[in-house]
């Protein structure tokens, strides 16, 4: 039989029809994020995949979140203030001098396997994540514990170092100088507790590659125990029925999807797949706003976005120049066009919110287009004349290439000067920049908790993370003065002073402030927004009857 | 024929130590490391690490290292992965990446033979013409481009699908499309040509005058030569389907193989990149044989020259 044109086109049609109806037929009625809904299941987007569950190894936000489902540290963050509230231990005491802190354990707190979560446990914590052997990246962030740094570097035994357990129910820590944010630090999980027995059972203490994090093996005290992890596809926690404070868990599972592609994310949220979205494609954002503003989050967050300038080489060793970098940048179009979420465009370089820290508007930097071309000109490049091509360094991504183009045209329109673009890989780009092969690079720096210092810090002259090559003993001096302040007003003082310093040199160009921005299912309650984007997951829930967001 | 498939192997194993031998020498030379983060690591630090991997000691010494733990099986830790070693993530994710790999080759060669053969059959019609575009339009429209666009009309018009994942048994029908379309579009062309060059040689005219029908002609005569070209293409076509697709997976989320072998370069995970280097070496390797295989059994000239 030969089947003539229509006949054969119409065979298709009949076959797809059929398919079409065939799978209509068997095609769920709820979303996803519904039935999850009613299963107490709270499905998040994040990122990335964690590179590990050992909180002593890790260093990414990825990683963080699902770790505060997992453990608890000594103190947590109430998730709308950032305040310090019990957690494994139910209060501590500050000496005088802010020298030394007791924490009393709480009797409550237990491991998953239902034993007790002891200050021995924070104790053996503390002491392996410094241990040498083990070679713990975020070891440096518990410097502030006496004689830390001496033991990290292998000068003197763990014996010495400032943190003592007195028998199961007292941790005794001893700082380096006063820190008044220490609690704050305590969030993080370089900090949290561990099981040494099971640690010991995988021979984990000093070995980074262990079998301990796995679920079947994992012991932990948070509010969730490990389900699953299953790398590019998800980590799943189930409630821990030995954790302290029961009643305030209403997640039945917390499951992270690692999905590294923010527009798969975004058709993953839109189809119902998700309940939050680890955050939203500014191409994305205008539709989302029109089509279901209630499911779009733009919370403040801790960071900034900034470039970073490379103060040993001309021209951009003078300060006159990286000054008139810095004035002839229109943040506001910046934002405008290729964020769309209203962040705030960054004239400092601490973002709003580290306490109650505050620059004086005078010390900020400005955006004047006719004194750039002034500053220029005093440098010995009137109009850009003779000003040697510099480049900006960035790693490869869909928003930093944007914002060093528009740079890169708003610094040759307004200072006549010509700008390349370097793109590197994530790896490549970092060891530019540790070596100091950069004119320009782009950074960004987000808090690790809510005080001046953990940005200003950076340009200390022993800053490891000091990459731009600036150093004043002024600055160093200023910082080094606040730290034994004798009040806060003194000390944020003497801070605002440093960062005034700062930037007048400009070793760095600040370009704008961070917002998380992110969608959220009106399925669920108490999530709150906090400078940190930091989420505990207790006191979370999910409303079903809550009207769903789905295919828009 | 078996004295043939040892030799193509004995042939294959130099080359591929010559290929983990090379790679393992140009991963050591990018810039940056394994270790390498934000946040500045201390030397001592650095040095705790590398000393952990045995990344301190002389990259010759590294090599014969490498080599002996690969004659064990044994590929090492993953760098990023903590607590993973290379063979339990190659595993688990080979598993993902063969089930998809296997339908996108059944849907590749179901489309791939019928339209070829039908765009033949056609080939004097608009029908065959329009068929002919659609495969070129198939090799053109890349798997980025596609992916979406199924993902719009049947996941979040239709309802029909999820948007993405790898949970529900239907998950694997739409990327099984998009991966499997362009190799389809291709074996399609393969096979239309071979048809169409087929048709004018003498045997078939042979075939033709001894009386023979147009179907037994087809199916017995021409087919059999005309789909040689499909199957050679078929072996690094089918390697590179079973070792996953980065774009695919990544549009739909798919927890395979394909995203390592950027992830892992990306990383600098040095084991990672070697396993992936190796599994994709073999799989090549291995379809091509498989290839040559049928390529013998479809032609009788070609297992005699394999005798030979």
């Amino acid at each position: 039989m030969k089947l003539g044109g229509g006949k054969f086109f119409a065979f298709f049609a009949v076959c797809a029809a059929a398919l079409s109806v065939l799978c209509a037929a068997c095609a769920p009625r709820k979303t996803p994020s519904e039935t999850a809904a009613e299963n107490g299941a709270l499905l998040i987007g994040n990122a990335a995949d964690p590179s590990g569950l050992d909180p002593s190894l890790t260093t990414g936000s990825g990683e963080y979140k699902i770790l505060c489902g997992l453990f608890e540290g000594l103190v947590r963050a109430d998730t709308k203030t950032l305040a310090a509230q019990p957690a494994a231990a139910k209060s501590w005491s500050v000496s005088d001098d802010g020298l030394k802190y007791v924490f009393e354990m709480d009797e409550n707190a237990k491991w998953s396997d239902g034993s007790r979560v002891s200050a021995k446990d924070f104790e053996y914590a503390w002491k392996r994540i410094l241990n040498p052997a083990l070679g713990a990246e975020y070891a440096s962030m518990l410097f502030v514990v006496k004689n830390a740094q001496n033991y990290n570097a292998g000068k003197i035994s763990a014996d010495e170092v400032g943190v003592r357990a007195i028998g199961e129910d007292i941790l005794e820590v001893r700082l380096e100088r006063p820190v008044p944010y220490f609690t704050s630090m305590l969030y993080h999980n370089a900090f949290f507790p561990l099981p040494r027995k099971t640690l010991e059972k995988f021979g984990a203490t000093t070995r980074r590659d262990t079998r301990w994090t796995r679920p079947q093996n994992m012991v932990c005290n948070g509010p969730f125990v490990l389900e699953k992890w299953s790398i590019n596809d998800r980590v799943a926690l189930r409630r821990n029925p030995h954790f302290r404070a029961k009643e305030r868990i209403h997640l039945n599972r917390v499951e992270f999807l690692p999905i590294s592609n923010i527009n798969t994310e975004d058709r993953a949220f839109r189809a119902g797949q998700l309940h939050i979205t680890d955050s939203v494609a500014p191409s994305r954002l205008p539709q989302a706003l029109k089509t279901a503003p209630e499911t779009v989050r733009r919370d403040k967050w801790l960071g900034v976005y900034y470039y970073l300038v490379n103060t040993k080489n001309p021209p951009l060793d003078d300060p006159r120049v990286r000054r008139a970098l810095a004035m002839s940048i229109d943040r506001r179009a910046i934002v405008d066009t290729f964020l769309k979420a209203g962040q705030d465009a960054a004239l400092s370089f601490v973002p709003d919110g580290c306490d109650s820290y505050l620059l004086p508007k005078g010390k900020k930097l400005s955006e004047n287009v006719a004194a750039a071309r002034r500053l220029l000109s005093e440098a010995g490049y009137p109009d850009g004349k003779n000003f040697p091509t510099i480049r900006i360094t960035y790693n490869t991504s869909e928003q930093h290439k944007p914002i060093a183009e528009a740079v890169q045209q708003m610094w040759r329109k307004n200072l006549g000067i010509n700008v390349e673009l370097y793109n590197l890989s994530w790896p490549a780009y970092l060891s530019a920049r540790r070596n100091g092969e950069f004119d320009i690079a782009r950074a960004s720096w987000v808090g690790d908790y809510a005080a001046p210092e953990n940005f200003l810090d950076i340009f200390l002259s022993t800053s490891g993370l000091n990459h731009s090559g600036y150093k004043n003993p002024a600055y160093d001096a200023k910082i080094e003065r606040a730290r034994t302040a004798k009040t806060a007003a003194e000390r944020l003082g003497l801070l605002a002073e440093a960062e005034a310093l700062l930037l007048s040199e400009t070793p760095i160009i600040p370009i704008y402030f961070y917002s998380k921005v992110y969608r959220i299912s009106p399925l669920v309650k108490g999530w709150h927004a906090n400078l940190l984007d930091h989420h505990n997951y207790l006191d979370v829930r999910l409303e079903p009857s809550g009207k769903t967001e789905t295919k828009k | 024929m078996i004295r043939y498939f040892l030799k193509r192997l004995a042939e294959a194993l130099p080359v591929f130590l010559a290929i983990i031998t090379a790679v393992f020498f140009m991963v050591r030379f990018v810039p940056g490391g394994p270790f390498d983060g934000e946040r500045p690591v201390s030397p001592e630090t650095l040095a705790a690490l590398d000393k952990y991997y045995g990344l301190d000691k002389p990259l010759a010494e590294q090599y014969f290292v490498f080599l002996k733990n690969l004659a064990r099986g044994e590929l090492g830790p993953s760098y990023k992965y903590g607590g993973w070693s290379v063979n339990e993530i190659l595993a688990e994710k080979a598993a993902v990446s063969l089930k998809l790999g296997a339908c996108a080759l059944l849907v590749a060669l179901a489309l791939g033979l019928l339209s070829g053969f039908a765009a033949a059959a056609f080939s004097k019609s608009k029908i065959g013409a329009a068929i002919s575009g659609f495969s070129l339009l198939g090799i053109c429209l890349p798997s980025f481009v596609l992916g979406p666009i199924l993902i719009l009309a049947f996941a979040l018009r239709l309802d029909l699908f999820n948007a993405m994942g790898w949970n529900a048994p239907s998950d694997i029908v739409l990327p099984s499309i998009t991966l499997a379309l362009f190799y389809a579009a291709w074996i399609a062309r393969l096979v239309r040509n071979g048809v169409l060059d087929e048709s004018e040689r003498g045997y078939v005219r042979t075939a033709y005058a001894k009386g023979l029908s147009p179907l037994r002609v087809y199916s017995v005569h021409i087919s059999r030569n005309a789909i040689q070209p499909a199957v050679s293409y078929l072996g690094p076509a089918a390697a590179a389907m079973m070792t996953g697709s980065f774009v695919v997976e990544t549009i739909f989320q798919i927890p395979g193989l394909g995203r390592f072998f950027i992830s892992s370069a990306l990383d600098n995970d040095y084991t990672m990149i070697m396993g992936c280097v190796m599994l994709y070496s073999a799989f090549i390797i291995i379809f091509n044989l498989i290839s040559d295989f049928l390529l013998a059994l479809i032609n009788p000239r070609i297992a005699k020259e394999m005798s030979k």
